[in-house]
């Protein structure tokens, strides 16, 4: 029997990304604040 | 191998015999055939699929463990993070009038003056060195760019000290976008300027009722204009704040950008928030809305238009927020400090300033309040959320201590989110590495 096939989409970010992105806030912007290129 | 807990399994919405899976200390994202899935539930393992899920988060070789790598992580992710992040607020002076104005009664002639300014790129001095090696700032106002000469000076002195501590610097700019001209881009790129964050409140039927220039006069033109002339020279971001009234108007907006001739290529990232009316009378955004029940409709609604466009827009993922960072604070015009844009001027809120440095929030910004609620402890959503955010817990209940739980909403939006990026943003199978285990 073949062995099944995972499809991997997104890899995902380690922490060190999450780090190392300029980021104020979470889900939502108060003044849309978030970075464009966080 | 077990599966790990941080896991938000569906049927992938196409009917076929697979699950997606979705890790969420990682924002990883596969496909497993459903009986493979199944299988894992139930503790077994046919195949060793460890190979391929374990790198996502997806199977761990140790649950308890996992949750220890989780409970640890903003620990972890402060002690990693090479940044120091200011949001500056220049000046609270604006040319528009928009009737929900997050600033309130706070906008007026003030600003940011030369002494403050020396005091700021001190503080931001202090804070770089080893483990610390790169400065952005995020300026905005009132409207920013009324402070051209002003953010000319500021900029110009981070650079400066970042520069004599070895640091990296760049700065981003939030604006109105009515004075976002190529000559303004090309005068401020020298000194660290790479993005602007720019509103457009949908089409121009709801942006210039939300959005007008002081005087009354319609802004829709005049920025997409400028966004128009500067597009190349920086990074660009769209926001937008809707409203119960507005929102289901929003795609529209996309109809009249490409018809200007933008596209997809010219933004970084596109995003759309509730704005709502809080206690105090000023808007509320985003993640502090949440809880209103029309909202969960609009924002799924809403990004699912921004990706079948073609836009970017942000993946679910593992997310911090300025109160939970250590190198990271924003800094009114007056040289107070503050933990979140949203609590600015608000009187106990402050947290030092640039003269006297930052006292420890911890206690008064409920810092980790989530590690004493056995919910959250237990709560697969943990790492999007850690808590919730502090300022929608102050609107809603008065106080920054505690959660602010968003179970009930990622519970309405989180899989139709993802199911969106399974329908727009992997539909061919050149976006999806297939792998076979072993």
């Amino acid at each position: 029997m073949d062995a099944p096939e995972i499809a991997v989409l997104d890899p995902g970010v380690e922490v060190e990304e999450v780090a190392a992105s300029a980021t104020c806030c979470k889900t939502g912007p108060r003044a849309n604040l978030p970075e464009p290129d966080a | 191998m077990p599966l790990s807990p941080y896991l938000v399994a569906f049927p992938h919405p196409d009917g076929s015999d697979r699950t997606a899976v979705f890790g969420t200390r990682k924002g990883s994202l596969c496909l497993v055939p459903t009986s493979a899935y199944e299988a894992l539930r139930r503790g077994e393992d046919p195949e060793p699929l460890g190979p391929a899920l374990e790198p996502l988060g997806v199977l761990v070789p140790d649950p308890e463990a996992e949750r220890a790598r989780v409970l640890g992580y903003l620990e972890e992710l402060n002690r990693l993070s090479p940044l120091v992040m200011l949001a500056v607020i220049l000046g609270m002076d604006c040319n528009f009038a928009c009737p929900y104005c997050y600033e309130g009664d706070r906008k007026g002639p003030w600003a940011l003056g030369p002494d403050t300014a020396r005091a700021l790129a001190a503080f931001a001095g202090a804070r770089l060195g080893p483990g610390k090696t790169r400065l952005r700032a995020q300026f905005y106002g009132g409207e920013t760019l009324l402070y051209r000469a002003r953010l000319r000076q500021v900029a110009g002195s981070l650079q400066g000290v970042a520069a004599e501590r070895g640091a990296s610097w760049s700065f981003g700019v939030v604006t109105n976008g009515s004075l976002l001209t190529p000559e303004v881009v090309d005068e401020l790129r020298p000194l660290g300027l790479t993005s602007a964050q720019v509103t457009l409140d949908g089409p121009p039927d709801t942006h210039d009722g939300s959005r007008p220039y002081r005087d009354g006069r319609p802004s829709f033109g005049r920025i997409v204009e400028n966004l128009v002339a500067v597009r190349g020279r920086l990074k660009l971001g769209l926001g937008g704040n809707y409203t119960r009234d507005t929102w289901r108007a929003f795609p529209r907006l996309f109809d009249h950008l490409e018809a200007a001739g933008l596209g997809p290529a010219d933004f970084t990232q596109v995003r759309f928030d509730a704005a709502i009316l809080g206690v105090g009378g000023e808007a509320v955004a985003g993640c502090a809305a949440a809880t209103e029940p029309w909202v969960a409709e609009a924002a799924v609604a809403l990004r699912g238009e921004i990706l079948r466009r073609g836009y970017p827009t942000p993946r679910p993922g593992p997310s911090t927020c300025m109160i939970d960072r250590t190198d990271a604070v924003t800094v009114d015009w007056d040289g107070r400090l503050y933990k979140c844009p949203g609590l600015v001027g608000r009187p106990g809120f402050a947290v030092g300033d640039l003269w006297s440095g930052l006292r420890d929030h911890r206690e008064s910004h409920g810092v980790e309040a989530w590690r004493h609620d056995p919910a959250c402890r237990a709560c697969a959503y943990l790492p999007l959320c850690f808590g919730g955010c502090r300022f929608a817990r102050l609107e809603r209940e008065g106080t920054l201590a505690g959660v602010d739980c968003l179970q009930p909403f990622l519970d309405a939006t989180l899989v139709p989110l993802l199911g969106q990026n399974l329908r727009y943003r992997y539909a061919s199978p050149e976006d999806a590495g297939v792998r076979r285990p072993g």
